[in-house]
């Protein structure tokens, strides 16, 4: 199999179909219609800006911007599904709104001043961001008892640095290595959070949609049949999810039939399970680690799929955000398969670097302390900033409790990882494929240690290590 | 140039039969794992040591982009 130039193949029918002037309304109704589960009217406005994209591509960057200031404007609380809301209730819309758009102004002006500033200080320039956001919330800690700034910090400011922080550092590098001009208008739409990506840019920045960006009908026709189906899957395990969550925890959405509604809980909480976990057989606890993986993956792939499924109807073919984590063999498999752009934003950001900084040492340990950086400090570094928003309002114990779940679930990912890694490097070019049930052991591994550390993902701010810690012990079969 | 792409595509090859699926030539889908084997390919075979400003993972997940690395940090472009 070789990796050589291969011809484009010819346009499948379904490609000329979606071609057509008939296709592409079909695709922007129908965009509409799945959209309006998770962007409610706005979805009007997404379908719109899919149909001008369509028919007028060279101006595609242009309704995009102008799409992404729209939604910005009207949905203050924008929420995907059950994915993470972009925009929290109780945000300072007018202040919020201001800081976001003197934050990019800056960004923009200081990106533009590259070629004239000295060499050093442009290749310092994520850490000069970095830095100002931290000393930001410094400052806003540090200030905590002045009410107006409680209330801005823990409105606006706390929810629009984690927004913009990451998006920020993509748009740097971009202008880092971009030389020519490039109109802040055309790709304001890969800064601003529009889409609700919650901290993580889908689709990266500038440079990662510029490389993705369609150049002719066929091509778009082609990234449009994968929004399409990329919508059509969103919908599909949002169904899945309101099944899943209705027979596992009797939680019955709106639309189901009540046929379906068991007559008891089959299953605890991942809540419940926390606080106690001894009340329930063994098989219950195990089985609950599992379906609130199942729960949390099936989240994030709505999520994921809606957002990209946007991207590509809008002409950016960028790849999927999740790929059948579940049919992982190994560990590094899953993760690279679970959540693609936060690997890549670790990946970037943090162990790129870190593996071309330690050239010098065997393959082995530059790997361990690229995955360690990316896995431990990375992944730290990023939820701690996710978390300002309670160390800004004084609320440590909130705080406290995050945090020291997170860097337990880190380091576990971490150790996991290292691990992972070390087979695949020992193993090398010399891999088989496994038997059957040899690859359904190893996905039930591999499921199994993500189930497991899930219990220190779980979002619950209130519960304490000690009960996570617990939940642990009670997993144990001779408790 | 020829020989350096024919080389790569050597070593691609043996990459995506690692992996048990194929790589297309101008989106090459690299895990984490295969961009550190081609980051050591570059280093070894051509004694390229990149610096975290001058290259992006991205930049190594397509033929033209690696062929352009090696263009434009090896030592005369001479393999190793």
């Amino acid at each position: 199999m070789q990796p050589a130039l291969a011809k484009p193949a010819a346009p499948s029918p379904v490609v000329l179909a979606a071609r057509s002037l008939l296709g592409r309304l079909w695709i922007t109704v129908f965009a509409g219609a799945a959209l309006i589960p998770a962007f409610g009217y706005t979805a009007l406005a997404f379908a719109v800006a899919i149909g001008l994209a369509s028919f007028l591509p060279a101006w595609r960057r242009s309704i995009l911007s102008a799409l992404a200031i729209l939604v910005c404007l009207v949905n203050q609380n924008l929420k995907l599904a059950s994915g993470p809301s972009i925009l929290s209730a109780n945000w300072v819309p007018l202040g919020a709104l201001a800081l976001g758009a003197a934050w990019i102004l800056t960004l923009s002006i200081w990106t533009r001043l590259f070629a004239r500033l000295p060499r050093w200080l442009v290749r310092h320039s994520l850490l000069l961001l970095h830095g100002a956001a931290l000393a930001l919330i410094l400052a806003l800690w540090a200030f905590r008892q002045l009410a107006v700034l409680k209330a801005f910090a823990a409105g606006a400011l706390c929810t629009l640095v984690p927004e913009l922080l990451w998006r920020s550092a993509y748009w740097i590098k971009w202008r880092g290595r971009e030389t020519g001009r490039a109109p802040i208008w055309a790709n304001l739409f890969a800064i601003l959070p529009f889409v609700g990506a919650g901290g993580v840019p889908i689709g990266k920045g500038p440079a990662y949609f510029g490389k993705h960006e369609v150049r002719d009908a066929d091509r778009l026709a082609l990234a449009q049949v994968e929004g399409v189906k990329l919508l059509a899957l969103a919908l599909l395990w949002q169904a899945a999810d309101a099944v899943l969550a209705c027979v596992l925890w009797r939680f019955k959405a709106e639309w189901l039939p009540t046929w379906i509604v068991p007559a008891h809980r089959l299953l605890p909480t991942m809540d419940l399970l926390l606080r106690l976990p001894m009340r329930f057989p063994l098989w219950q606890r195990w089985a609950c680690l599992y379906g609130e993986l199942f729960h949390a993956i099936l989240v994030l792939a709505v999520y994921s799929h809606t957002i990209v499924g946007i991207f590509c109807l809008l002409g950016f073919h960028i790849p999927r955000n999740m790929r059948s984590p579940l049919l992982a063999t190994t560990i590094l498999d899953f993760w690279g398969r679970y959540y693609f752009y936060f690997k890549e934003l670790l990946m970037d950001f943090w162990f790129f670097p870190v593996f071309l900084r330690t050239a010098r040492l065997p393959a082995l340990w530059r790997t361990m302390l690229a995955t360690v950086s990316a896995a431990f400090v990375g992944n730290l570094y990023y939820h701690l900033v996710l978390y300002w928003p309670a160390l800004a309002s004084g609320d440590w114990m909130t705080f406290r409790n995050q945090a020291t779940a997170r860097v337990i679930y880190c380091a576990l990912l971490a150790a996991g990882l290292c691990g992972s890694f070390a087979r695949s490097l020992k193993r090398g070019s010399s891999v088989s494929p496994a038997p059957l049930p040899r690859r359904l052991f190893q996905v039930l591994v591999v499921s199994a240690f993500f189930a497991l550390i899930h219990v220190w993902n779980f979002i619950d701010p209130v519960i304490p290590v000690a009960r996570r810690l617990a939940l642990w012990q009670a997993l144990l079969p001779w408790r | 140039m020829t020989d350096h792409r024919a080389r790569l595509s050597e070593f691609l090859a043996s990459l995506a039969a690692a992996r048990g699926a194929p790589l297309e030539s101008d989106a090459l889908d690299l895990d984490s794992l295969a961009l550190l084997q081609v980051v050591m390919y570059l280093e070894q075979n051509y004694g390229i040591r990149l610096a975290d400003h001058d290259v992006e993972p991205d930049d190594l997940r397509s033929v033209d982009g690696i062929l352009s690395l090696i263009e434009q940090f090896a030592d005369a472009a001479s393999p190793r």
